[in-house]
């Protein structure tokens, strides 16, 4: 080994705390690089071949009835590969185990197995036998939510008839990585299932021989698809079009692709937040290498090493930090990956997921790892190269201080004793220290408050969503349009306390170029289950006429209050309407209109009726009315309130405790590894005169006040544009993370910054306190001899 | 007492069998090559050490019998250390040194007026990075004197000085003793300083070798090197 290597191997172990500090920093940095874009790429990957492997449609086309001729028709439009025809429906499905109802949508596949869009790919069982009657395909994760496998039986409410269905084979469908339910806003395997049956028994159970309901479509790569679209609604409109829908915004795929996106942006962000980070350390450290090593330098200059082979050697230095944490970070970074990709699991479910360690993620994060290293080291490579020979060997010259900005202030300095006169002064004059202390504790604290706020917002949103403006019990459903009477048979069923009527009509508001397709629900005014609410939780009253819809909606649509939106009915009478945004309310999930169910009724002249109603109910009879409930053929569905925050709380929030436990843990590493580099450079610098002090007389505690003091300053300097950061990026976050299901609450409460604060000042206390540790064994008589 | 330092395989007897009686206001200077002992003497008189065997005392208080906190306050109440590299806070100005040993002093001196004493009242708001190292010294003192200590330690005080510079900050060191009386040790491997002292101590291989009295100490202008 050359001298100049073993030289710096003990340069390192000389330095191992500090190198390790660094070290777990860039790991985590590594870490989270190799954890998110690992479970990217393998989600990517898993996405991008079931899709191709499964034929996922590039277009859907719903209907209320159409002619199978008029595939042909479809077929030749410019631009389509090739379409299939299949018929869908909404159905109510009947599990003993269960209070209510669930609900599950019927999708009809060739009888027998021939290569079909959005292909099935069957886990257990087999396709169907024969003309496949009374024979059905369920959703694999609804078998396994309800432990039923293949030969089990599946009672179905389909066209008003109950059907006993026997269970044939367990799949899953690139429609459906992301499975959910109307209504639903994640995924309830438990309560909302995807059935397939044979065309030949679905075309004599819903009454549609030789007819469909649904076209799916295969385009050319070259397709425009919005032509596509307009060609498509054009030809079906006279079968009750409901509007063809692009893959890019059918709602599994929306879900999943967005989801990857955020992940591959996080993938991005947070590394680069710790490598900058562990870099700045590393420049610290290695700065203060070179001034200590002064004379080796200018002695190795001397005996004829070019400024070239010193520099080099304190590079080696750097990548060696780089590569052993890479090394700790890709190993981390490909466990944790497992990890998230279980989590994903839970949401986006793929036939295939492959997992392994992935190459080029790994060399990605071996470089990015050393690149920032040695962006840390450039600070001392420049050093060296002005160290001349002959200066270098001369001692350098003592530290020169000046007076603070803040002596200006004569009365207030004069109040400060030495101590904070000492800390000030030395904090003045080591300002870039400082300052990169600073900004690590700033973005240490930022992090965690993001990471607290984001996962305090899923509470803000339960509590909000389902504490203040959905205050039902049950939300019942109805198959189609019912007289009020309906209402009154629910009003009756023992144990309901009120039941208030719900007219929902599915529609498609239009602004200009904008359109969206949403629902607007009819109310009655004076009802009471339905809280409609503004941004300050005021109640905000139902107009008597025109619409009132949430912020988002009216965002999407570019609407405010008092401009005319057109809507157009989608189902029944298929009603063209102008109507005038009369009142805004604030919301967090789903994007709705509102309206006065009278009024929605004769606009769709209909007058009186209703589809659905909400529900309280006497708690002890819940099990009661849900049995009865099942009971009566016309109700479709059923949601329990007590059912969605549960399982809104257990996906969402667990999801969350695991993932940002992980996210705080990598903060409270950086504050420490920012913390102790300073505290150890500091006290390396000041030992002399730590040391004097504590010759003079002063104690081991008035002394570490000093070292302590000074790099707490910072911590608590650090903090408050930590929190200001932290909140910024809240926004930020809130903003980016708006989709039409969710809004994410930026509300960001005391507690979060509490929290973040506690965590980073007891872990910069920790590192501190490990280097004030230091301090009891500094040598008193060797102090005395030492030159300044 | 006797100091034994444990370098692992080798035993280093820095100082053997050492007995020494050191009077009120008295003004002692040690001397003695390197490595003669006087140094760990200094350490273990100021508090800083403890002796490997026997016992020392201050007035009636053992040093010896002392905890870490308890030799901490001895050197806080009783010592003033005056270090060859003067060891200045550099982040204090000439001034703010000398106030920062007033802090844990009982009853403490004016910092300015020991600044005057050294004569320094001019340069009290200097750091130390803008002084000589003559300057830089006497602050030390200045510094060391403002905790009315009763004794004065002095590792080399001109070691790190020219002569004439030297000459002054000896002139000081004399100048407190007489007039504040304050108790004066002073070890150096300068013999002429010895001139100075009431009593002269030679050392040699961990042990006083002779102890010499001056019936007639000199001023610092009188003495050379």
């Amino acid at each position: 080994m050359r001298m100049l290597d073993r030289k710096l191997l003990r340069n390192l172990a000389t330095m191992r705390m500090q190198v390790a500090a660094i070290v777990l920093v860039i790991a985590c940095g590594v870490a989270s690089y190799v954890t998110v874009l690992t479970a990217y790429r393998a989600l990517k990957q898993s996405q991008e071949a079931y899709y191709g492997r499964y034929r996922m449609a590039d277009l859907w086309a719903p209907a209320k009835r159409m002619p199978r001729a008029l595939l042909h028709k479809l077929e030749a439009i410019e631009g389509v590969r090739r379409l299939e025809g299949r018929i869908a429906f909404d159905v109510a499905i009947d599990l003993p185990v269960l209070l209510q109802p669930c609900s599950g949508r019927v999708i009809s596949v060739p009888h027998r197995h021939r290569q079909i869009l959005n292909d099935l790919h069957v886990v257990r069982g087999r396709w169907f036998t024969g003309q496949g009657t009374r024979e059905v395909i369920v959703d694999e994760r609804f078998a396994d939510a309800h432990g039923l496998d293949v030969g089990d039986r599946l009672r179905v409410i389909m066209n008003n008839k109950k059907e006993a269905l026997t269970i044939v084979g367990l799949a899953l469908s690139p429609e459906f990585v992301y499975l959910l339910g109307g209504g639903q806003v994640i995924p309830d395997a438990k309560h909302f299932t995807v059935l397939w049956v044979a065309e030949p028994f679905a075309e004599s159970v819903f009454d549609f021989d030789d007819a469909t309901n649904e076209v799916v479509a295969a385009l050319d790569r070259e397709a425009v698809v919005e032509d596509v679209i307009a060609r498509f609604d054009d030809l079906m409109t006279p079968y009750g079009a409901l509007g063809a829908i692009a893959r890019e915004d059918q709602l599994s795929n929306r879900f999943v692709t967005r989801q990857l996106k955020r992940l591959e942006g996080a993938g991005q962000m947070v590394p680069i937040t710790f490598l900058a980070v562990a870099a700045f350390v590393l420049h610290v450290l290695m700065d203060r290498l070179v001034r200590t090593q002064r004379t080796q330098i200018a002695v190795l200059r001397a005996f004829g090493y070019t400024t070239g082979e010193v520099a080099r050697h304190f590079l080696k230095l750097a990548v060696l930090v780089g590569v052993l944490g890479a090394a700790v970070g890709c190993a981390l970074g490909a466990w944790l990956a497992g990890g998230l990709l279980g989590i994903y699991k839970q949401f986006f479910t793929f036939p295939m997921l492959e997992f392994g360690a992935d190459g080029t993620v790994l060399a990605g994060g071996v470089l990015v790892s050393i690149v920032f290293s040695v962006l840390g080291a450039l600070g001392a490579v420049r050093a060296i190269a002005r160290i001349a020979p002959a200066e270098g060997m001369r001692a350098e010259s003592p530290p020169t201080y000046r007076r603070t900005l803040l002596e200006r202030l004569r009365p207030l300095w004069h109040i400060l004793g030495s101590a904070p006169r000492m800390i000030l002064r030395h904090m003045a004059r080591t300002k870039l220290r400082a300052a990169i202390t600073i900004t690590g504790v700033a973005l240490a604290t930022s992090l965690i408050m993001l990471t607290l706020w984001a996962r305090s917002g899923t509470d803000v949103l339960v509590n909000t969503q389902y504490g203040l403006i959905e205050r039902q019990d049950m939300q019942v459903r109805f198959h189609d349009d019912r007289p009020r009477s309906a209402l009154y048979e629910i009003q009756h069923i023992p144990g309901v306390r009120t039941a208030e009527a719900l007219l929902t009509v599915p529609v498609e508001l239009v602004n200009g170029w904008r359109t969206r397709r949403t629902a607007i629900m009819g109310l009655e005014q004076g009802q009471a289950l339905r809280a409609l609410l503004d941004r300050d939780l005021r109640h905000v009253g139902l107009p008597e006429d025109g619409l009132m819809m949430s912020r988002k909606l009216a965002e999407l649509l570019g609407l405010e209050v008092g401009d005319w939106v057109r809507a157009r009915v989608l189902t029944g009478g298929r009603q063209r309407l102008r109507l005038r945004l009369e009142r805004i309310v604030d919301e967090y999930l789903g994007v709705f209109a509102y309206a006065d169910l009278g009024r929605l009724s004769r606009w769709i002249d209909e007058e009186g009726v209703l589809n659905g109603a909400l529900v309280t109910v006497d708690r002890r009879q819940i099990e009661t009315v849900g049995r009865t409930l099942k009971e009566l053929p016309a109700i479709a569905s059923v949601t329990l309130r007590s059912h969605a925050i549960a399982s809104f709380e257990e996906t969402v929030g667990e999801t969350q405790d695991v993932t940002y436990s992980v996210w705080i843990l990598f903060a409270c590493i950086m504050t420490f590894g920012v913390m102790y580099n300073a505290a150890r450079i500091s006290l390396a610098e000041r030992q002399r005169e730590l040391g004097s002090m504590r010759v003079l007389g002063f104690t081991t505690r008035e002394v570490s006040v000093l070292l302590l003091g000074e790099n707490m300053l910072l911590a608590v300097l650090g903090l408050v544009p930590g929190i200001a950061l932290g909140i910024w990026f809240a926004w930020l976050l809130a903003k980016a993370g708006e989709t039409d299901l969710f809004r994410w609450p930026f509300v960001v409460h005391p507690a979060t910054a509490f929290w973040s604060v506690i965590c980073v000042l007891v872990f910069g206390l920790l590192a501190n306190l490990l280097v004030v540790r230091r301090l009891r064994s500094l040598d008193l008589v060797q102090v005395l001899k030492e030159r300044g | 007492m006797s100091k034994t330092y444990d370098m692992g395989e080798v035993q280093v007897r820095a100082l053997v069998d050492t007995d020494l009686d050191v009077g009120h206001g008295e003004a002692l200077v040690i001397l003695g090559p390197s490595g003669s002992g006087k140094s760990t003497l200094l350490n273990l008189l100021g508090g800083m050490d403890r002796p490997t065997e026997g016992k020392i005392w201050f007035r009636d208080d053992e040093l010896t019998q002392l905890d870490t906190r308890g030799l901490t306050l001895f050197r806080r109440r009783h010592v003033g250390f005056v270090f060859q590299f003067y060891n200045l806070i550099p982040s204090l100005t000439a001034l703010e040194n000398v106030a920062m040993a007033t802090e844990i002093a009982p009853n403490p001196r004016d910092p300015r007026e020991m600044l005057d004493l050294v004569g320094l009242g001019e340069r009290a708001d200097h750091f130390p990075a803008q002084l000589s190292g003559g300057e830089q010294q006497r602050v030390a003192i200045a510094r060391a004197l403002a905790k009315r200590p009763e004794v004065l330690l002095c590792d080399e005080p001109t070691g790190a000085l020219d002569y004439s510079t030297g000459v002054v900050v000896l002139d000081v060191l004399r100048g407190v003793n007489r007039q504040l009386g304050t108790t004066l040790l002073i070890i150096t491997h300068n013999a002429a300083i010895g001139e100075l002292a009431d009593r002269v101590l030679h050392m040699g291989s961990g042990r006083i070798v002779e102890i010499r009295s001056n019936e007639h100490p000199k001023e610092a202008a009188e003495i050379a090197w």
